[in-house]
């Protein structure tokens, strides 16, 4: 790879540098990445970038959203260009891998190179490189390359004249004192040496240059340069007018004033004029577009957009759209591309004012892209909604838009669509052989909104994901690292998810139909787990026994780290026996709830369990005290973070990827039946005995705190050997969950007075109180 | 002779000695990430925390930089923070050498403002905790006597994690944003008065202007995080917020 000029990198690409979101520690928990708004894998932007478009997912970032603009008005892409503006989600780690690190670069190559000259002055492990700035910003002074180059050169002259001698010590010293003023103006050069080597003067030269360039002496080192310049006896000689060049243009950005312009432009015209071949003569294009950047930034934006919109792309198309991006985000007349670009962009506040604006461009100009934009922006509810779902169902198969409208027309009708028609129309869709895996998860999600059973739910429920996103990065192979939302189909079947749309849709189910998804082998056995093991907390909460002994059953085989126990329970007679084994059970695993939001699978062996348990509560049969309540929609998006995706975007199958437009779920047609039965099961479901202003709830006489229950039936039971483990359960149930009238105090006080010699006991020398708790 | 049973009182009782319907005001400090922020309507009373270092290791070497954006204050940053990442495609290789560049980048960005208290932001998997240490034990030993040293932390670390204990920190903040599955339950127990499990997370907190919870223990410190700049009335609205916890 060709290297750049070194010594000086001014941070062209600063200009490009916008205020995006910024980071806070811990980042988005891990989260299965199934919506995938970068473009997808290599494969699938390699098919991109030869002009198949997809759908276009409206909060992509900019640049992808240009190559969609390329192929929306018949412009190519390709491989080089698309490879600049778009990088892969997701890096498989077993591929590519090299056992040779990457070399050293900056300032650790710079300091790893030191270390060849034995005595070599002890200098900060670290090197800093920026001056202060205003409004305690920094400026940056000193740039990778200038350490590379000095590491580089450093490594070269002890190679050549040796590492211990005199001459091999001043230029170190010398060369210190340069990286001392990338930070400080008190910086000081050491004395030339006297009776200097020839190649150590001319070293010298060009880093007393160097030297006043990281002072901003700016006329003083393009005269130094330039002399270096003219010094055909200097290895740096070649690099002279170059170097001299870029003192001028640092000096004007630097201190902007039409003498510095006009002195820098002059400066790089005459670079420019020089034979090609020259060192830095490539340079001179980007040197002057950073200035024109500055001083005439309309003309240059109106440049941009014409170069950014030929037919094949041109120039440096990286550098040219940072620049258009920029430009255009603060122009108050923008170009087309850039327009569309901050329409789809549009923060959710001024989704109506974006959404009239797409329109009118769409109504002005017929360009499909603008149908697109209008199309993301739009709610179904929306008094546009129907005439633009029309439009987009007018867009024919062959144009680079028809994808997309067939999204959003399907996502804008299909509340009220009919559901065979929307099945036929989705399966065409879904047998389409090229969908990236984030479209057909998007058409699946669609889809599953018109199941026609219970047996098409549990087939559309399931997602493909890329990988397990985490700390932004997407790594194709960590999927068993991150288990806990995944199953396979089979040993070596794919990993799959459900979807977040699909888990609330379950979740509306009443219990029998979840008992029937849980027991249907296309979910993976894992996630049947899941469903069956939240049907489970249900059937406890119902207290239904015919429900909890088949579930019990199935559980013995999808969880069998509890088998026994699980056994335990089938075999129970119904009663407080039966109760208490149910009870042991919810003590073992903290993650339990009656929902897939907020549960947590359990994994590994039972101390490993993870997750916080609840106040479980057994409710008078006939009660309302449950309120039937259902997670928010946010409760489905613990990826939340890693799609960006809010409330407010009401869209649990794009998760807000596909524009601001929402897509509330329908309920499947046959579904819509047992409503009425879930809406009565899940009033009995009730895991918080404070309300969310910390209240004690209102609970119906009869209400049965199942930790209370337990206990008291250890209590009466001391011959039970499950009793003193109950105990030991409790008293973290209390520490982790719900301390409910000092449980973990009352489950302690019973377990060492009369179990002083078990495991249990001494594996709980501890409990936790905190008389404040309730 | 029945045996004393033994009792931990933890520390969340003496905190539920203080008059409850009388918390102390929570001190505010507003976050000024790297992005442009004029925080000149911030009261006397709230304090700044600057961002003024970036530092990310990748592989055996490191990436740094200073601020980048203005920061416009009518009074000096009580705080300097600094970020520091771990590059996911590069394998970290932590050695004694890469130690103290790190060390030294953080302690050039922690100390470019003279403030009282340095805090540091650092992202780390299970497997990492002993890098984070590391570089707080680092900091600590290089800070200016009398500065405080403080941490951001997951809301979790404060909950279910005991290596914690080890940090040598004189505050630890934890998040109640971006949290993990375990997040609803520790909100709904604050919401109901209940505290973090580990004491030492109970001096400070952060909440962020897009995740608004509806209680968190009053009379804290509290840290705000904006994921955009700040304006006066994205202020007033988490100050609001956090005036509500009584």
């Amino acid at each position: 790879m060709k290297r750049r000029p070194a010594l000086i990198m001014l941070p062209l690409v600063l200009a490009g540098m916008g205020a995006g979101a910024a980071l806070a520690s811990g980042g988005p928990p891990p989260a299965p990445l199934y919506v995938e708004r970068h473009g997808g894998t290599a494969a699938e932007l390699g098919r991109l970038f030869r002009g198949r478009l997809g759908i276009v997912t409206a909060r992509s970032p900019a640049r992808l959203l240009y190559l969609d603009w390329r192929l929306l008005h018949g412009l190519r892409i390709g491989e080089e260009a698309g490879s600049l503006l778009a990088t892969p989600c997701c890096e498989d780690r077993s591929s590519g891998r090299t056992e040779t690190p990457p070399p050293l670069i900056g300032v650790s190559a710079w300091i790893d190179a030191r270390s060849l000259v034995p005595g070599a002055p002890a200098i900060a492990s670290y090197i800093a490189t920026e001056r202060p700035g205003p409004d305690y910003s920094t400026i940056p002074n000193c740039f990778e390359d200038a350490f590379d180059n000095a590491a580089a050169t450093l490594r070269d002259r002890v190679a050549r004249h040796g590492a211990e001698t005199a001459a091999i010590s001043a230029w170190l010293a010398t060369q210190d004192a340069i990286f001392a003023a990338c930070a400080s103006a008190d910086a000081a050069l050491p004395p030339a040496m006297a009776n200097a080597p020839a190649w150590l003067a001319a070293d010298r030269a060009y880093q007393e240059a160097a030297f006043a360039l990281y002072n901003f002496r700016t006329a003083e080192a393009a005269s130094r340069f330039a002399a270096i310049g003219r010094d055909r006896s200097s290895p740096w000689q070649p690099m002279g007018l170059y170097l001299g060049a870029r003192a001028f243009w640092r000096e004007a950005l630097a201190n902007k004033s039409p003498e510095t312009f006009a002195n820098a432009r002059t400066a790089i015209a005459l670079l420019a004029s020089a034979p090609a071949g020259l060192y830095g003569h490539e340079e001179a294009p980007r040197m002057l577009r950073a200035l024109d950047f500055r001083d005439r930034p309309a003309e240059l934006l109106a440049e941009l957009d014409h170069e950014l919109n030929q037919a094949e792309p041109t120039g440096d198309i990286d550098l040219s759209l940072t620049d258009y991006l920029r430009l255009g985000a603060r122009a108050a007349a923008r170009p087309a591309a850039a327009d569309w670009i901050q329409t789809l962009h549009s923060e959710a506040e001024h989704r109506i004012e974006a959404l009239d604006h797409a329109r009118e461009r769409w109504s002005a100009t017929r360009d499909p892209a603008w149908l697109i934009a209008a199309l993301s922006l739009v709610n179904p509810d929306d008094a546009a909604a129907a005439s633009l779902a029309a439009e987009a169902a007018q867009v024919a198969p062959d144009q680079p838009a028809w994808l997309t409208a067939q999204y959003h027309a399907l996502r804008l009708t299909i509340a009220t669509a009919d559901p065979a028609a929307a099945r036929m129309r989705l399966d065409s869709i879904l047998a389409l052989p090229d969908l990236s895996l984030t479209e057909r998860n998007l058409f699946t999600g669609v889809r599953m909104q018109v199941a026609a059973d219970l047996g098409e739910l549990a087939r559309l429920a399931v997602r493909r994901p890329y990988c397990i996103a985490f700390d932004r990065a997407c790594e194709t192979d960590n999927f068993a690292e991150y288990p806990g939302t995944l199953g396979r189909l089979g040993e070596n079947g794919p990993w799959l998810v459900l979807g977040a749309d699909a888990r609330a849709t379950i979740d509306l189910l009443p219990l029998a139909d979840r008992i029937a998804l849980s027991r249907n082998t296309a979910i993976p056995s894992a996630l049947r787990l899941d469903i069956a093991l939240t049907g489970f907390a249900r059937a406890v909460q119902l207290q239904d026994d015919r429900a909890i002994d088949m579930l019990a059953t199935d559980l013995a085989t999808y969880l069998p780290q509890l088998r026994q126990d699980w056994r335990a329970i089938a075999a129970a007679p119904a009663g407080p026996a039966k109760r208490f084994a149910e009870y042991f059970v919810m003590a073992k695993i903290p993650g339990l709830r009656p929902h897939l939001a907020g549960y947590v699978r359990p994994e590994g062996d039972v101390p490993q369990f993870q997750g916080q348990w609840v106040d479980w509560m057994i409710l008078p049969r006939g009660t309302t005290a449950g309120g039937g309540a259902l997670p928010n929609t946010t409760a489905y998006l613990n990826d939340i973070d890693w799609y960006g995706a809010s409330a407010e975007d009401n869209d649990l199958v794009c998760l807000g990827a596909c524009g601001r437009g929402a897509f509330p779920a329908r309920l499947p047609p046959f579904a819509a039946a047992g409503q009425g039965r879930a809406r009565v099961e899940r009033a009995s479901f009730i895991t918080e005995t404070l309300d969310a202003e910390g209240r004690p709830r209102a609970l119906p006489r009869g209400a049965i705190s199942v930790w209370d229950e337990a206990l008291a039936y250890a209590r009466a039971h001391p011959r039970d050997p499950r009793s003193p483990e109950v105990l030991y359960w409790l008293i973290r149930v209390a520490r982790w969950g719900g301390n409910h009238e000092h449980l973990g105090r009352r489950a302690f006080q019973l377990l060492h007075a009369r179990y002083p010699a078990s495991t249990w006991a001494e594996r709980s020398p501890y409990y936790y109180d905190d008389p404040a708790d309730p | 002779m029945r045996a004393r049973l033994p009792f931990l009182l933890s520390a969340a009782a003496l905190v539920a000695c203080a008059p409850r319907d009388q918390p102390a005001a929570s001190g505010l400090i507003l976050w000024a990430w790297e992005r442009p922020e004029d925080l000149r309507f911030a009261d006397e009373a709230t304090e700044v925390a600057v961002q003024t270092g970036f530092v990310e290791i990748a592989g055996d070497g490191l990436q740094a930089r200073g601020r980048r954006f203005p920061l416009k204050v009518d009074r000096t940053p009580a705080i300097t923070l600094v970020h520091v990442q771990i590059d996911r495609a590069r394998p970290l290789v932590w050695t004694p050498a890469l130690r103290a560049q790190v060390g030294a980048a953080i302690l050039h960005f922690a100390t470019a403002v003279p403030v009282r208290r340095v805090q540091i932001d650092f992202e780390t998997r299970m497997s990492e905790r002993q890098v984070l240490l590391d570089v707080l034990h680092d900091l600590r030993r290089g800070l200016p006597h009398g500065t405080l040293l403080s941490m951001t932390a997951l809301a979790s670390w404060c909950d279910t994690e005991r290596w914690l204990d080890q940090a040598p920190v004189d505050e630890i903040v934890p998040m109640l944003f971006r949290m993990q599955q375990s997040g609803e339950a520790l909100r709904n127990r604050l919401a109901a008065g209940g505290d973090f499990r580990n004491p030492r997370c109970r001096a400070a907190l952060a909440v962020a202007t897009d995740s608004p919870i509806v209680r968190a223990p009053p009379g804290r410190r509290v840290y705000l995080f904006n994921p955009r700049s700040w304006t006066t009335q994205d202020f007033e609205t988490a100050r609001r917020q956090v005036e509500s916890w009584r």
